[in-house]
Parts: structure tokens; C-alpha cells; sequence
């Protein structure tokens, strides 16, 4: 049986043509030809065709395989050895190039790698713990009540029993104040914890001495360097020592010290005492629970049913309960009563997006310096394209030069970092270099060098790509207008970036001083807010009499000022429309506190100390407004849980009992005395006061420290956030103010280099100095002016965005934005000037002869 | 000059160029290895043994006549050289010099 040959598939041979060494590939085609056609015509056309295939395949050999252009590896080499002799002459040579250069990338560096490292320390909050996606908080949701991650006591338990997927449970609660810690001699402040004993059984503090067996009644578990305070001999367990004068605590336990990286900070730790009753009234501690980790914590989480019914058989039908997993403990909002330090995720994303933004700024403005000096090596270029060097070839010299400036600028970005340390130390890098592990900060560091160097490499040799290399011997100007084009876009978008910054510095700063110096219907400057504790208040009388006997003294009083949190439904009220209710929040105060806050009343009266005043009510401003009182004095109104209705005896103007983040809501303030101590004094006493008032107090409580603070200093620190972020932003705005004009300056530098000829040409005919500075400054104010038009309404957006964060603001002003153009606009003149006079006022001779 | 020393798929290709005489192309000479050791070459390793052993001096090559089967592509004879057949000779007399040290003893364990 002889069939007709069919011929070959043809991809076989195209894939051998392609790789094959040519001087075989004839014969060696002939011969899988040949061998082709005997079988098919043995075996027929599939099986001849496979076989054509493995045999091709099979040939794909070293011997066989022929490889480009054996002369490459050489000229390559010698290529490389040159750029590298080139870099370091021009490093050289160029002094003051180089440096603007490495300055602009070590700025930016250091910028960006401060962010990045103080983002990284932030984010690595609670990240240690290895349970740590298995662990929640439970927030509690009432209806109609802000919702609480204070939770009642029974919680923990009842929930760890009730639900077999919750594995372990435990309450943790935290002296905020801290409590007296007292060994022989030795008595300290210390801040505490009290939790239950399955807490360390959830989460990674390591035991270093003892164990927690049988922690409870009066154990105390304490933290290395707090054990080393109390007990330098380095043997704590088994000893005793008292809290707060009163209970005497065994020592069971020594941990290592709590990471700084830990939302739960402790020097101590003391059990919770069992649960004896069912009591749901009392809210004051945490519910932290672990889930079992076969289960899927979502499914789990949103499977609200059952919770319902657990809520409905307690008889709290109304309750409903979120989780929070642990590693948000850091960046919730509502911590306060449990971890002394909070962060803040929009900060981190303004700080991150701020991070970006400096290190594509000194990126670009390195980018713009390098293509600039193309100009001058276009001939350089050029010779190596003709001579066959590819364009990545030709741009290992920018990788060789990147390189080399970004290592000099990470020293450079070193020295910044350090120096920057030196003047804010609220800031503690080094501190967050400890908490973060070595190879975190090795990450960050090479991560962001080596964007730099991408960044910096490859945008240059794009622009290389596109000019063929006769028009870089030619020198042609038409040709150079991509990379020049390209340098133009590159300049306005820094400036862009660096006005909008400084607008928005400037509203930032208008912002911050309109919280300083808004008038917040109290007084905050020389009064004294001292903190009673439940063994320090029964002594207030006493205090207050010893204090009312200085002069300086003007008042004192007591309330609840700074312990707003709460609210309540009132729903009965005189001359109620319809059937509405609204939200109140309660504070109490003492007849004084009008007086000693300088409140001012709107009308009727504050309390007063001969009268009894048990069924009478001031409130404020917008509490008559919320119920429609025209005039409040002598309405009646009904507070929860009351039998009888109370009378409006006098309305205070409304204060910022907030911060100004938050509006000023309906307040009722009643009658009573809790929460802390006001002391106003007499203007330009308070140093000697405050110390007259420790003095008071130690006599009063000798046992006790007094705890105090300034109000002034009080509202400063509800807004220090604002304040920090405040600073930072300075030195953002001045940084990237900075590499703008470093970048300018470079290009002025080239401008005159390349005009020196025309210059010259104008000033032997008669150009004045003045039309000289003209012709080569207008481009550049030509650039500001069109990045100030591109910044107005990004730098609106995002400003606006923000002061949305403030129920109290400012509002924007035209002349904040002309002021922010007008301040770049005027820098990069100043910047330019100095060059620009150098080539007016040179000998235009001297540029003509330059051949 | 060092000594070289042929490789085993190298002292087999040798042979059977010299078996083919006047007609040894890559075709001929792997149809022959195949039908006299009953073992398959691919076309990828022999051409690389030929083409080494032609750098070496061991053969010489030479175009001949073409053949419409084989897509107008010249076949490529192979000869031995001189210096092949000396290697070759070298081979086999190191062989039998081994072989008639061998004891007999060892041969007739087995």
C-alpha cells in the first residue's frame, strides 16, 4: 500500500530554523525530511508527524542551538566598566549637580521611610498575638443607646457557656488612674488590670517566673520591670505587697513586660473576683472571647439568631452585639476605658497617601534632573546606539547612576532621620525600630530603594527609546522635544504637588488656630482639674476648706464636666408637640460650677447652695431649643426614672463640654456632686498655686498623689492629634517645597547653559538685563501659574474632605489659596534669580567665543 | 598531542560510518545502529556526536547528491579520517589487552 507523500506540518521546521545553527541546519533538515516520509509511508501520517515533533524537540541541544551574536558579552562589558568610570567622573566633576541630585533623593528618601517605618509600627499593633483572628470584643447595642464596649460583668461567662463555639471568655478591665503599689518604703503609681485567669490562655504574654496556677482571691501577677522595682533582689514570687493601702496581694506570677506594640498595657495584673449573682446593671469591664478555630468566624458572627434568643433569655430582648476582632482593638474609637493609647486609621492613610506623594515627588524630580542631562550626552548616546548598543544597554549607565545616588542618598536619608529625631522626640523612631522586627525595617528600606531605582531607570531610558540615534549625533532640537516635553509635565506636577500642599498647611493651620482660640463658653486658663478617687472623695470638705482659705483661690466646685459620655431618652416634657422624645446628656455639678467655669447664664439662675434644689434643672441652650422653649425658666420636665417632674430654673449659654469635633448637644446639668474638683485661680498664680494645692492635698490624703490637670492643657490634648498632624504636615509641606526648588534650580541651571548663546546674540545687540532675567524666567512662572490652576480644586476637595471632620470650622478663603500660590510662585523665583542674574550680567563675549 | 579517548555512542557512530563506507549520511548511519544494536537513536544525538567528533578530527564531511524526499536538502556524507581510524584501532587494542588479562576464572563464574 503506497499512498501519496503528504508533506510535513510546518511548524516543526520553523521552530529548528529558528534555533538551529545555520551551518547544520540544511543537512539536518534533510535528514527529518527523509526519515519523515519512510514513516509515513511505514507508519502512516499521524504517527510520522508525532515522531517529526520529539525528534525536533529532542534536537534542541547545546550543540546544536545557536546563540546570538557570540561578540555581545564583550562589548557589553566594556560598555558597563565605561559607564561605571563615567558615573563616578561626573560625580566628580558635577559637585554641585550631583549634590541637588542625592539631596533631592535623600529628602524624600528619609520622608518616606519615616512614614513607612511609623505606619509599619502602628499597624503592627495587638499582630503578636498568634491567636490573634480568633479573639473578639464584644460591643454591646442598645436600642436607641450609643453602642458600648463596656459591657456588664455576667457577659463573659454566660456567653462562653451558653455558646459551645466560644471556647474561652474573659472580662478585662483597667485602672486608668492607676493604684497605689506599696512594698516597705517603696510605693508607686502603677496602672493595672484585673482580668479573668483564661486571659492569658487567649493571648501571647509570656510567663518569665511562676505560673498561673490558682490565680485568684489575692494573687497579683506583676510585669518584669515592675517586679524589679518593688523587689530588686530578683526573687518576687511569694511576696507580698499592698494596693491602695488596703489589700494585701501574693505575688504569683512574673511576665515579661508587655510589648509596646500592645493595646493592653499593664505593670500588674489582679483576678477578677468570681461571679456570685446575676448582675446585669454592672457595666464596667471588657468581654473578650476566643472562638473555637475550626469554626469560620464570620459564619459564626453574623449568625444573629441565636444571639437574639440568648439576648431574649436574659430578658434584654432589646441588645444586639457586634464583634470587634483584635487586631482593630488598636484603631477603635471607643477603647478609651481600656487601653491608654489609641491609633487613628485615617491619619495612617493621610500619612501613607502623604508618603507616596514625597517619594514620587523626589523620584520625578530626579527623573526631570537626568533627562535633562541628556542634552549633554546626546552625542555620547548616540556613538554607543550606532556602534550597536541596545537602549536598555545604554541606559545601565542611569541604573548604574541610580544606584549609586540612592545609596548615597539612603546615607543622606540616615542623617535626616537622625537629625529629625533630635527635634521632635514625640515621635520615637528608634522606639519603633525596637518594636518592629529587623527584617520589617530591612523590607521597608529596600522595598522603597528599590522602587527609587525602577522609578529612576526605567522612565530615562523610555525617553532614550524614542530617539532614533542619527538625530542624537545631529543634535536635533525637534527630537529632543519628547524628553523636554516630558521634563515640562514633570515640573508642573511637582509644583502642583507642592502648592496644593501648602494650601492646605495653610487651612490646616487657620483650622488649628481657630480651635485655639475659639471662645469655648468656659473658662480654661488657670483652673485646676483634680481627680478623686473613692478613697480621696469622702475627704472634699476638709480639702475645699483648706483651699478656699488662700486668696489667690477664686473657686471651687465639683462635677461630672469631663465625664459627658452618657445620654438619656426624655420623652415627657411641657408643651411636647407630638409624640417625640430626644436625647439629653446628663452632668452633674455643684452650686459653684457656674461660677468657677465663668458660665454664662441666658436667663433664670444656677444653683444655689440655701435652697433645696432636688426638683429643679438647668440646662443648656440647645436643650431649650431641642424642646421648643422660647423661654425655658419655670417649664416643667420629667427625667427617666423620676416621680416627679423638675423646673427649669435657669438656661446656660452653650460651652464645648467636647471637643470641637463633636457639636454641642442638649445638656441637662443636675444637681450633685461627683466626678472632679475645679479650681479656678487668681491670673498668673498658678505656679505657685498648683504647688500650694499638692500641698493641700497631701495634707488632706497623704497616702495618695495628687491627680491633675490643667483645663487649658485638656483641651489642648483632646485636639493634640490635630496638633501633631500639624506639625507633620510642616515638614511635608516645606520638603516638597524643597525638592520642587531643587528641581528648578536644576533647570535653570540648563536653561542658561543652553542659552548662553542667544543670550549672548541679544546682549551684543542691545538687550537690557532685565529682558534677559524676562526671557529665562517666564517659563517657569508660566509652569507655577499652571500648577496653581491645576491645584485649587484638588487641594478643595481634599480639604474639604477634612474639615468634615470638625462640627466647628473655619471656612476656606481666597486669599488662603492665593497666599499658598504667591509663597511657591515667590520661592522659585528667588530660586531662579540667582542664576538668571549670573548669565544677564555675564560677559555675553565670553558666550559667543565658545565654540 | 594528548591522547583522546573515544566515548561508547561515539565508538559505535565511528564503526558504523567505517561499516557504511562511501555512504554514510545521518539517515543511513542511524537506520544502521538501529538495525544492528536493536537500539533507537533520535536524530538530536547523533547529529551532535557527528558534529563533535568532526570539530575533533575524528571524521570529515562532504555534500553529495539531493533527493526530492528529502526537500531538495543536500546529503551530508561522513568518512573517517586517519586520525579516526587510529583512535579506533587504539580502542580496540586497549580492549583485547584488558580482555586477555582477564583471568579465566572470572570468566566462568556466572
Amino acid at each position: 500500500m503506497k499512498n501519496e507523500p503528504t508533506p510535513p506540518p510546518k511548524f516543526p521546521f520553523r521552530l529548528l530554523k529558528w534555533f538551529c545553527q545555520p551551518e547544520y541546519h540544511s543537512d539536518i533538515e534533510g535528514d527529518l525530511l527523509e526519515t519523515y516520509y519512510r514513516r509515513q509511508s511505514d507508519w502512516g501520517r499521524e504517527k510520522a508527524s508525532t515522531f517529526l515533533y520529539q525528534e525536533v524537540l529532542l534536537l534542541f541541544r547545546p550543540g546544536l542551538i545557536y546563540f546570538v551574536s557570540p561578540s555581545l558579552p564583550m562589548n557589553y562589558r566594556s560598555l558597563l566598566r565605561n559607564h561605571l568610570k563615567v558615573t563616578w567622573r561626573n560625580l566628580q566633576r558635577k559637585k554641585a549637580t550631583s549634590l541637588l541630585e542625592i539631596l533631592g533623593l535623600g529628602l524624600g528618601l528619609a520622608c518616606c521611610l519615616g512614614i513607612f517605618l511609623w505606619v509599619a509600627g502602628e499597624l503592627s499593633f495587638d499582630q503578636f498575638h498568634s491567636k490573634k483572628d480568633e479573639i473578639f470584643m464584644v460591643e454591646l447595642l442598645l436600642d436607641g443607646w450609643e453602642e458600648s464596649v463596656v459591657t456588664p460583668a455576667p457577659l463573659a461567662s454566660s456567653l462562653a457557656s451558653e455558646f459551645p463555639e466560644i471556647i474561652r471568655a474573659s472580662r478585662y478591665s483597667y485602672f486608668h488612674d492607676g493604684m497605689l503599689l506599696k512594698v516597705g518604703d517603696q510605693q508607686l503609681m502603677e496602672q493595672g488590670a484585673k482580668v479573668d485567669s483564661s486571659f492569658f490562655n487567649m493571648f501571647d504574654f509570656t510567663f518569665k517566673e511562676g505560673s498561673l496556677h490558682n490565680f485568684e482571691g489575692n494573687k497579683i501577677i506583676l510585669t518584669e520591670s515592675t517586679a524589679d522595682k518593688y523587689f530588686p533582689d530578683k526573687n518576687a514570687i511569694g511576696k507580698i505587697l499592698s494596693i491602695n493601702q488596703e489589700e494585701t496581694y501574693l505575688v504569683a506570677a512574673v511576665l515579661e513586660d508587655v510589648p509596646k506594640n500592645s493595646s493592653f498595657q499593664f505593670d500588674f495584673v489582679i483576678p477578677f473576683e468570681p461571679i456570685t449573682e446575676q448582675n446585669w446593671g454592672a457595666w464596667f469591664c471588657a468581654t473578650l472571647i476566643q472562638l473555637d478555630e475550626q469554626i469560620e468566624p464570620q459564619q459564626f458572627l453574623t449568625s444573629t439568631n441565636s444571639l437574639k434568643t440568648f439576648y431574649d433569655t436574659i430578658d434584654k430582648a432589646k441588645w444586639s452585639s457586634r464583634f470587634i476582632p483584635l487586631p482593630d482593638f488598636y484603631f477603635h474609637d471607643k477603647m478609651t476605658p481600656f487601653f491608654p493609647q489609641s491609633g487613628n486609621l485615617n491619619l495612617i492613610w493621610i500619612f501613607s497617601i502623604a508618603g507616596f506623594v514625597i517619594l514620587i515627588l523626589s523620584c520625578l524630580n530626579y527623573v526631570s534632573l537626568t533627562t535633562a542631562k541628556f542634552v549633554t550626552h546626546f552625542r555620547q548616546i548616540g556613538l554607543e546606539k550606532l556602534l550597536g548598543a541596545g537602549y536598555w544597554q545604554s541606559s545601565h549607565k542611569y541604573l548604574i547612576e541610580a544606584f549609586l545616588h540612592t545609596s548615597l542618598a539612603l546615607i543622606v536619608a540616615s542623617l535626616f532621620l537622625l537629625l529629625f529625631q533630635r527635634y521632635y522626640e514625640d515621635i520615637d523612631l528608634l522606639n519603633l525600630a525596637e518594636t518592629l522586627h529587623l527584617n520589617h525595617i530591612t523590607w521597608i528600606v529596600l522595598g522603597v530603594c528599590l522602587s527609587m531605582i525602577f522609578f529612576n531607570t526605567v522612565l530615562p531610558a523610555l525617553t532614550l527609546k524614542t530617539i532614533p540615534p542619527m538625530a542624537l549625533l545631529r543634535k536635533n532640537e525637534e527630537h529632543t522635544l519628547s524628553s523636554s516635553s516630558l521634563r515640562r509635565g514633570l515640573v508642573i506636577l511637582q509644583f502642583c504637588v507642592s502648592i496644593s500642599m501648602i494650601i492646605s498647611l495653610l487651612i490646616f493651620q487657620k483650622q488649628l488656630d481657630f480651635i485655639q482660640n475659639k471662645e469655648l463658653g468656659y473658662r480654661k486658663d488657670q483652673v485646676l482639674s483634680i481627680r478623686l478617687n473613692n478613697q480621696t472623695a469622702p475627704t472634699l470638705p476638709v480639702f475645699r476648706d483648706k483651699l478656699q482659705q488662700h486668696a489667690n483661690v477664686l473657686n471651687v466646685s465639683q462635677s461630672s464636666f469631663e465625664y459627658v459620655y452618657f445620654d438619656m431618652t426624655i420623652a415627657d416634657w411641657e408643651g411636647k408637640s407630638s409624640e417625640e422624645s430626644i436625647m439629653v446628656r446628663p452632668m452633674t455639678a455643684d452650686q459653684e460650677f457656674a461660677k468657677t467655669l465663668e458660665i454664662e447664664m441666658v436667663e433664670g439662675r444656677f444653683y444655689d447652695d440655701r435652697l433645696t434644689e432636688d426638683e429643679s434643672l438647668v440646662i443648656n441652650q440647645a436643650a431649650a431649643r431641642a424642646m421648643g422653649w422660647d423661654l425655658a425658666t419655670g417649664k416643667k420636665v420629667r427625667l427617666p426614672g423620676e416621680e416627679e417632674d423638675r423646673t427649669i430654673i435657669g438656661v446656660v449659654k452653650d460651652f464645648h463640654y467636647w471637643s470641637l469635633t463633636k457639636a454641642i448637644e442638649p445638656l441637662f446639668i443636675i444637681h450633685g456632686s461627683s466626678g472632679n474638683v475645679y479650681v479656678s485661680m487668681r491670673e498668673g498664680t498658678e505656679n505657685e498655686m498648683v504647688a500650694y494645692i499638692e500641698k493641700a492635698y497631701q495634707e488632706v490624703n497623704p497616702d495618695y498623689p495628687m491627680d491633675y490637670v490643667l483645663l487649658a492643657d485638656r483641651y489642648h490634648n483632646q485636639h493634640a492629634t490635630y496638633h501633631q498632624a500639624g506639625m507633620l504636615f510642616q515638614v511635608f509641606g516645606i520638603i516638597a517645597v524643597i525638592i520642587s526648588c531643587i528641581s528648578l534650580l536644576a533647570m535653570i541651571n540648563f536653561t542658561v547653559e543652553r542659552k548662553s548663546r542667544e543670550v549672548g546674540i541679544r546682549k551684543v545687540h542691545g538687550a537690557s538685563f532685565w529682558n534677559i532675567i524676562h526671557l529665562l524666567q517666564k517659563d517657569f512662572i508660566l509652569y507655577v501659574f499652571l500648577a496653581f490652576i491645576f491645584s485649587i480644586p484638588i487641594t478643595w476637595l481634599v480639604m474639604n474632605r477634612w474639615l468634615q471632620i470638625f462640627a466647628y470650622k473655619t471656612a476656606f478663603s481666597i486669599d488662603q489659596f492665593l497666599s499658598g500660590g504667591s509663597i511657591v510662585l515667590i520661592t522659585a523665583v528667588a530660586t531662579t534669580l540667582f542664576h538668571a542674574t549670573r548669565a544677564a550680567s555675564a560677559n555675553p563675549i565670553r558666550a559667543l567665543r565658545d565654540e | 598531542m594528548k591522547q583522546r579517548y573515544l566515548g561508547e555512542f561515539e565508538e559505535i557512530v565511528l564503526l558504523t560510518v567505517g561499516i557504511l563506507h562511501g555512504n554514510a549520511y545521518g539517515v543511513s548511519i542511524r537506520e544502521e545502529i538501529e538495525r544492528r544494536l536493536d537500539r533507537s537513536v533520535s536524530i538530536g544525538s547523533l547529529q551532535v556526536t557527528l558534529r563533535r567528533m568532526e570539530k575533533k578530527g575524528y571524521l570529515t564531511s562532504a555534500h553529495g547528491e539531493t533527493n526530492p524526499l528529502r526537500g531538495g536538502r543536500p546529503k551530508l556524507y561522513f568518512e573517517i579520517t586517519p586520525y579516526g581510524k587510529q583512535l579506533l584501532e587504539y580502542a580496540k587494542e586497549t580492549r583485547n589487552n584488558l580482555w586477555n588479562a582477564l583471568p579465566q576464572l572470572v570468566l566462568n563464574l556466572k
